[in-house]
């Protein structure tokens, strides 16, 4: 869970505060998931949904922050060949910031916790086929944005 | 760069993942803090609105009981249990049942409830009827071999830990009262695994047992397992009137006849009296009592039927060379082994075993005189000393300049602690600094107290007045960068004041009072295109106000939704059944006194003490009224109020309290400009406000049809609005503001019908710009 909002936020207090959230909200609505074996996919689901809650809200705010970790590690990177992979990582991430909510999710819940398309479908509660063309069209935003960010 | 590669999306994904490693056990307990939170906190009124609360800078806080929500744990199903089910009263002024305790049911009554019996889960009750030979093969690693006769659910019985089956005698049944846990195994065949405690020796007259006789007994009373009914109470070590280190101020574990004391001034609690109670063996409480929010009403202090099994004697008098005096003359001391909880979805037979309830009775200091206490019960001053709650503990603390101490007002509730933990390698750093979250959950406070090592706080929940101070001289050891957050810390020196005789409630605290009226699931569900089902759910919070006599001092008004009115918590249910007999629920309107449209007649939802203002329909009355009885229990979804009525001011109007109140977690509205923190700048505008008189104003829906020309471009493409939003100005405006600049404001109120966030909301077109 926490993996994952990470990898959707990017930021460590948004991230923090989402899975506070969906902790919270699974503890309320406990009582009302009827299917005891749909409450991984349920329990990501509000995840996902805090998620997209959070980026909203930030979006109203719109700091920009630096990830001291990534600033570290190319000042400490050596001079060879790293700094590259460093900064193709960096455009790659710029880019994927660009992306909505439920682009992110989609690539992070397949590419990240390699679900397959059923458990994307399970946990977004929407068809099989429709998981998969979304998830489509977010690698699509993705290459968008990352033709952006190349520019 | 290249065409996207999955080997580098996965590995910026796992990169961005890895950047922070969260604490799971500190996560689970904010989550859960999350979850019980009320909605707000308290404090006093000014001309006639309620203030208070610091909903926003409210401390995070973490439930000590840390749960990691298993399945079978389910939150808030148990019915209340500890309380018993008097039926919840819509508009009835007819006096309810007691709360009962400690009765057992028949296979009969309980057959009916276990089609869903995820409610049971972890219960233990008590079974009245017969053990039968389990046809069934027995599950591999288990003692068993028995079933309940009479209950056609599949299910086996297997013996607790460290406890065996009884063994079946020659007519094939066992006939008794029999202790039964409902566990969340199932096995593969379908069969519910239940586990026979034990069986219970019943009293002459009924279940339970009287506690003078459990008290007084000795060697007559039986070995076996016996039920009683009390108070589980934990007195406290400090703060202690003589320091705490000797028997005048025990820590000890109680099962009480009658309600524990209230804490004193000094926060210490009263020894119960020998012949009334009996001693538990150490963190019964802890591991008897309740945990907020599963079930709410049962505080910490509260009424429990519990299993008891006699383990050994303490004789009094206390071994020579000990000073002091035996502070409970009994002989036991007796081992918790369950506690025996009403089983869910039944209902108490009358005739079974009717514990007699114990009167409450209170020696806590008298309640201040009517004029003299301030919404939320607090007192307004303490031996002449001036008490800062919400907005005006803002203040004091924003313009403090030295580290005298002063008085505020907030909430609090012993079984809510914080359970963040120092940041690693900065142990040695100054408290000031490095101590971001202290150990008690107090609302209502602005910022985060700091609580010093040792400090420890009284046993209870409610009101609770603290004397802190700020620009801590330790600020000085403080890092430059973070010596100015060191200054602001509130540093807390003492518990002043938890309550009087006035602000005493039962079996409800206001704290869960407010959290149980805003339970009704009150959400809709659309499909937002893009963005799949969202639930459109209302920004509930509640704030203390300031009414007459004979309304009691705690009372809530709810807002969020116009439907509710208000939460009058009172000291027990006896009183709340008086004033609800009483008084014309349209009168509380009048106590409330705020500008909000409502879309039904006013009507009262009463339950145990607690009384709830409402202008709703039968049904969400009736909703209401079983979410009170059960908080727990699944219940569908009740719709947001007709897209057809207008919440024009009511929107703007809930702002205003909250504003006043000094909760800018519910004031916030949107405002133009994106690049500031609106957070920081809603603080300096509530707290110049505050200063101007300004913070009270009046709400007036102009006539005029709001244009871009009148809203202005800028914001009016922010705002971006749907072509089935409607829009209205509503001109605020400030009668006593001793600053002409504070002196109106203007706000748009937006509806969106079928909007995929809020379908209210608002944002400030005119008036002073934010500070900053």
């Amino acid at each position: 869970m926490t993996r994952t909002s990470m990898a959707i936020l990017g930021h460590e207090a948004d991230a923090r505060d989402a899975v506070a959230e969906t902790i919270a909200a699974v503890w309320r609505e406990l009582p009302r998931l009827r299917d005891v074996g749909a409450f991984e996919a349920w329990s990501q689901r509000i995840l996902v949904h805090q998620c997209r809650r959070t980026l909203r809200r930030r979006g109203r705010v719109r700091v920009r922050e630096v990830g001291v970790e990534a600033a570290a590690a190319v000042a400490a990177a050596p001079a060879s060949g790293q700094p590259d992979e460093l900064a193709r990582r960096q455009v790659l991430e710029r880019a994927f910031e660009r992306l909505d909510a439920d682009d992110r999710a989609l690539l992070v819940l397949h590419h990240l916790d390699g679900r397959s398309l059923a458990d994307i479908a399970a946990v977004l509660e929407i068809p099989v086929g429709t998981a998969k063309s979304r998830l489509h069209h977010a690698r699509q935003a993705l290459e968008r944005a990352l033709a952006r960010e190349d520019r | 760069m290249s065409r996207l590669d999955d080997h580098e999306l996965r590995a910026m994904l796992e990169a961005r993942a890895e950047r922070a490693s969260f604490d799971p056990e500190s996560m689970v307990a904010e989550g859960r803090r999350r979850a019980l939170e009320p909605a707000t906190s308290g404090t006093r009124a000014r001309r006639g609105w309620p203030v208070a609360a610091f909903g926003g800078l409210a401390v995070a806080a973490a439930v000590v009981v840390l749960v990691t929500i298993p399945l079978g744990l389910r939150p808030a199903a148990s019915t209340m249990p500890g309380v018993g089910q008097p039926t919840p009263t819509v508009n009835d002024a007819a006096p309810t049942s007691p709360p009962r305790l400690g009765y057992s049911v028949t296979a009969a009554e309980l057959d009916p409830a276990m089609g869903d019996t995820t409610g049971f889960v972890g219960l233990t009750i008590a079974f009245q009827g017969a053990l039968i030979a389990d046809p069934e093969p027995c599950p591999p690693g288990n003692a068993c071999g028995l079933v309940v006769e009479g209950l056609s659910r599949p299910h086996t019985l297997v013996a607790a830990d460290g406890e065996t089956l009884p063994p079946l005698p020659a007519s094939g049944r066992i006939e008794g009262i029999f202790a039964i846990r409902f566990t969340e195994r199932i096995i593969d065949d379908g069969r519910m695994v239940f586990e026979d405690v034990g069986e219970i020796v019943p009293a002459a007259d009924g279940l339970t047992w009287p506690i003078p006789t459990l008290a007084t007994g000795g060697d007559a009373l039986p070995t076996g397992l016996i039920a009683a009914t009390g108070w589980l109470a934990q007195t406290i070590a400090k703060p202690c009137p003589s320091g705490g280190d000797d028997v005048w101020c025990p820590t000890g574990h109680y099962l009480t006849v009658e309600m524990p004391q209230p804490p004193r001034v000094d926060g210490s609690l009263l020894v119960p009296p020998a012949e009334s109670s009996i001693v538990l063996t150490p963190d019964s409480l802890g591991s008897w009592g309740s945990v907020p929010g599963i079930d709410p009403v049962r505080d910490g202090q509260s009424q429990v039927t519990l299993l008891l099994r006699r383990v050994k004697s303490v004789p009094c008098p206390l071994p020579s060379g000990v000073a002091g005096y035996c502070a409970v003359r009994t002989s036991d001391t007796w081992h918790v082994v369950s506690r025996l909880d009403p089983p869910p979805y039944t209902q108490p037979r009358p005739l079974t075993d009717p514990t007699p309830l114990p009167t409450p009775k209170s020696t806590a200091p008298l309640p201040p005189p009517a004029a003299e206490r301030q919404a939320g019960g607090f007192p307004t001053t303490i031996d002449g000393e001036p008490v800062f709650v919400g907005v005006d503990a803002m203040g004091r603390l924003d313009s403090a300049t030295d580290d005298a101490p002063f008085l505020v007002g907030g909430w609090f509730d012993s079984h809510i602690l914080q359970t963040c933990s120092p940041p690693i390698g900065q142990a040695d750093l100054d408290p000031l600094e490095a101590r971001t979250c202290g150990r008690y959950f107090v609302t209502g406070i602005p910022g985060r107290p700091l609580f010093r090592d040792g400090f420890e706080m009284p046993e209870g929940a409610g009101p609770i007045v603290l004397r802190i101070h700020t620009r801590d001289p330790g600020a000085a050891a403080c890092t430059p960068e973070g010596r100015a957050e060191c200054l602001d810390r509130s540093v807390v020196e003492a518990v002043v004041w938890f309550g009087d005789q006035g602000t005493v409630s039962f079996p409800i605290s206001p704290l869960d009072a407010r959290w149980m009226a805003t339970t009704v699931f009150v959400t809709e569900f659309r499909n937002v295109p893009g963005l799949g089902e969202m639930a459109i759910t209302e920004d509930m919070f509640t704030v203390p106000v300031a009414c007459s006599a004979p309304w009691p001092a705690q009372v809530f008004s709810i807002h969020g939704d116009p439907r509710y009115g208000l939460v009058a918590v009172f000291p027990d249910a006896s009183a709340r059944e008086r004033f609800e007999a009483d008084m014309d629920p349209d009168l509380g309107t009048a106590c409330l006194d705020l500008p909000i449209e409502r879309p039904a007649p006013a009507r009262w939802v009463g339950h145990e003490n607690m009384l709830v203002l409402l202008y709703a329909d039968d049904a969400f009355a009736t909703r209401l009224a079983d979410v009170l009885e059960a908080p727990g229990r699944p219940q569908k979804a009740i719709s947001l109020t007709e897209p057809g009525f207008d919440r024009t001011l009511g929107t703007v109007t809930d702002y205003l309290v909250a504003r006043a109140a000094g909760d800018v977690d519910h004031a916030w509205g949107r405002i133009g400009d994106q690049d500031a923190n609106p957070y920081q700048r809603w603080v300096e505008d509530i707290l110049r406000r505050q200063a101007a008189d300004a913070l009270v104003g009046r709400p007036v829906v102009l006539d005029e049809a709001p244009t871009e020309a009148r809203v202005g471009k800028r914001l009016w493409r922010l705002l971006a609005l749907p072509a089935a939003a409607t829009t209205r100005i509503v001109r605020v405006t400030y009668d006593n503001a001793t600053d002409p600049a504070l002196a109106t404001e203007e706000y748009l109120v937006i509806h969106v019908p079928d909007s995929e966030y809020r379908d209210w909301t608002m944002v400030r077109i005119a008036g002073e710009p934010y500070p900053g």
